[in-house]
């Protein structure tokens, strides 16, 4: 398990975190977002040492991280960091030795990730020869090729096209799969929503909330209900207490989200059916988004 | 998987270094014009330097008399004659035109394109001087052998106090331009690992590296990997001087030419790990390439500056500021191979010059690397030399 404990850390006036804590059994995914200049990455370099904390400290299985430990991260910076001139197969290769593979087995690592990340072909092109997609995969291949227990990934999905975002995802399950600890941060949050076991939402330095996205959602104040009436004339729920979310009209139906508050959910379908023909009535679950945008707003 | 000792990252580091950049095309373009140059260094040595200065004189009609006085006189000094025979003044004016002759002898006038050569117009207005003397002492009856014992008496014999080294003249101008070549090296390798680390820097590659290699090791691997480049370059290029040298007979290693290339390739492991630390602190004080020069300005204007020390050296061989610049710090690292190549210093003296560089680079390697290891993972602006030392953060 990976365990970040009550990290802080300040830069001058700025806290940059603020008691960050949150765990990553092993076999799972955790999420972490966050807007820009929240914590993440201050959050991430600590956890790999590139920084210090002013307190706090980061654990795996139980042992506070050290120089030794710290080799079986697989890290992935959020600005990409690649020997531009380098060969990519000879790049991975280093720093799987870096790691302390031994070049035999780096090779044949180097060689399992180029194929299965699909850049066989381009093992022996400079990385900056490379589309910004691949250099991407060869980053994802870097974090990857010691073999790591821990994943630790600052924006691995940003700048990928729909078929990286699969690979790269694919990728993260098979691993997890087989035991490894994985943390990521993302702003792509149908992707954390559909793909983390567990989230952490981070604002200003301060972890706001962390759990299963069910869990999430059962902390949140209230639930929502999607109404489609046909027919039904502006602001037909103003009678009721309801908050309206979003409400517009296609096609002569109107679509209304609301937060029924303590108003009873079969008074807000007698309001409707007064209001027209309801064709739609459903509870609808705020996504993660939802949530990260009422923890944001808050 | 299990943690590789400091040795062995080191060493990987290193390897690293030395297979990227010998991979460069870069690399193999500048080695391919340095050898250029010294092969053409040393043969200009050979063309131009000792052997006699050769004259292209004109010979007039009834000039004959003064030409040979001329060719006799200079076989005394190391100057060599060549006589042309001239028909007429209109032939000597065209062939002084066209740049054949330095001098033309005609109707009893020394005739030049522009300006007459001092050691030239001496020894033809001595010659001249003395064919007119033998004629005026002829005409009033002094017997030719007289007349030559008279008017080229023997020379007075030169007692030399101090002895001279034949080869000190071929052993200075070996230093020179091993001294030229070991600036060149420091200044570029120096250079090379200032580049190497606001490379690492900037492509961000180094928040990998340091993940798992403590930035010392990061450093020496650097420093490392760069200095054999430039070491095995210095080795090339000394094996093919060398060996220029001694197939055309320009020297021999027997005039201490050999002691002084082993002197200036120790002197390139000295000044190169004096320099290359230095430089990577100063590029781990930027993020970006076009930084790097205010960051290491300082350094750069130490290694020119002692390479104008080492020419001032070479003209002011004994002097007390050749000497005093011949042990301090860094600008002993080319000086010293100048002084020594004048004669002018015991082997004892240059391994004490060397020692006082191993002192203040030792001393300067704690500093340089706490500076390295605060500033390299600061991203942004330029760090400052206080913040990089004490490790402050904003």
């Amino acid at each position: 398990m990976l365990e970040l404990d009550d990290l802080t850390k300040s830069y001058g006036d700025l806290r940059a975190l603020d008691g960050v804590s949150f765990t990553v059994p092993r076999g799972t995914i955790f999420g972490f977002v966050g807007t820009n200049g929240a914590g993440k990455s201050t959050a991430m370099r600590i956890v790999l040492g590139v920084l210090s904390a002013d307190s706090g400290r980061v654990c795996w299985e139980g042992q506070p991280l050290d120089v030794a430990a710290r080799r079986r991260i697989g890290y992935m910076p959020e600005e990409r960091g690649l020997y531009p001139k380098m060969r990519a197969a000879h790049q991975l290769a280093y720093l799987a030795e870096l790691h302390g593979v031994s070049s035999g087995a780096a090779d044949q690592a180097v060689r399992h990730w180029l194929d299965r990340l699909g850049l066989a072909e381009r093992a022996d092109d400079a990385v900056q020869t490379l589309s910004l997609g691949n250099q991407q995969r060869v980053q994802l291949a870097a974090a990857l090729v010691h073999d790591p227990e821990v994943l630790v990934l600052d924006e691995p999905f940003s700048g990928l096209d729909p078929v990286g975002v699969d690979v790269m995802a694919g990728v993260l399950r098979e691993r997890v799969a087989a035991g490894v600890a994985c943390v990521f941060s993302s702003h792509q949050l149908e992707l954390v929503e559909g793909l983390c076991d567990r989230v952490g939402i981070i604002r200003a330095g301060r972890m706001e909330a962390v759990g299963t996205v069910r869990e999430l959602r059962q902390g949140r104040e209230g639930h929502r209900l999607r109404v489609d009436v046909q027919g039904a004339p502006e602001a037909w729920a103003d009678r009721l207490a309801v908050t309206v979310l979003e409400d517009g009209t296609q096609d002569g139906v109107r679509r209304t989200v609301l937060d029924p508050g303590d108003v009873g959910e079969q008074d807000v379908l007698d309001a409707a059916r007064r209001a027209g023909e309801v064709t739609h009535f459903s509870r609808v679950e705020p996504t993660l988004t939802d949530l990260f945008r009422s923890v944001v707003s808050a | 998987m299990s943690e590789l000792s400091a040795g062995a990252t080191v060493a990987l580091i290193a390897r690293r270094e030395i297979t990227e950049r010998t991979r460069e095309r870069a690399f193999k373009i500048s080695t391919g014009i340095t050898l250029l140059i010294v092969v053409g260094a040393i043969l200009a040595i050979k063309i131009f330097g000792g052997g006699p200065t050769t004259y292209d004189v004109g010979v007039g009609p009834g000039q004959q008399a003064v030409a040979q006085a001329m060719v006799a006189q200079a076989k005394q000094t190391d100057v060599k004659i060549d006589l042309t025979q001239l028909p007429d003044a209109a032939a000597a004016k065209d062939r002084l035109d066209g740049g054949d002759l330095d001098l033309a002898l005609v109707d009893g006038k020394l005739v030049v394109k522009k300006d007459l050569n001092s050691e030239l117009e001496s020894l033809a207005t001595f010659a001249s001087q003395q064919v007119q003397a033998q004629q005026t002492l002829g005409d009033v009856g002094v017997d030719g052998a007289t007349i030559g014992k008279a008017l080229s008496p023997a020379p007075p014999a030169v007692e030399t106090l101090q002895k001279v080294d034949p080869d000190r003249d071929t052993r200075q101008a070996v230093a020179f331009i091993a001294v030229i070549l070991l600036y060149g090296q420091l200044i570029s390798y120096g250079i090379t690992v200032a580049n190497g680390v606001v490379e690492e820097k900037s492509t961000r590659v180094v928040e990998i590296l340091l993940a798992t290699v403590r930035p010392r090791r990061l450093l020496a691997g650097k420093v490392l990997g760069v200095g054999a480049i430039g070491l095995a370059q210095l080795l090339l290029i000394a094996a093919v001087g060398v060996g220029t040298g001694l197939a055309t007979g320009t020297f021999s290693l027997g005039a201490g030419v050999l002691g002084i290339i082993v002197q200036v390739l120790v002197w390139f492991v000295l000044g190169f790990t004096f320099y290359a630390v230095l430089y990577a602190a100063g590029g781990a004080t930027v993020s970006r390439q076009e930084d790097l020069p205010n960051a290491t300005n300082l350094l750069t204007f130490l290694v020119v500056g002692s390479f104008f020390a080492a020419v001032y050296a070479s003209n002011a061989a004994g002097s007390t500021v050749t000497t005093v610049l011949s042990y301090v710090p860094p600008f002993s690292a080319l000086v010293m191979p100048i002084r020594y190549a004048a004669g002018d210093s015991a082997w004892w003296e240059v391994l004490l010059s060397m020692g006082l560089l191993i002192i203040v680079t030792g001393a300067l390697l704690s500093l340089a690397a706490r500076i390295y290891e605060n500033a390299v993972l600061q991203t942004g602006a330029p760090t400052g030399w206080r913040k990089a030392l004490t490790g402050t953060s904003a």
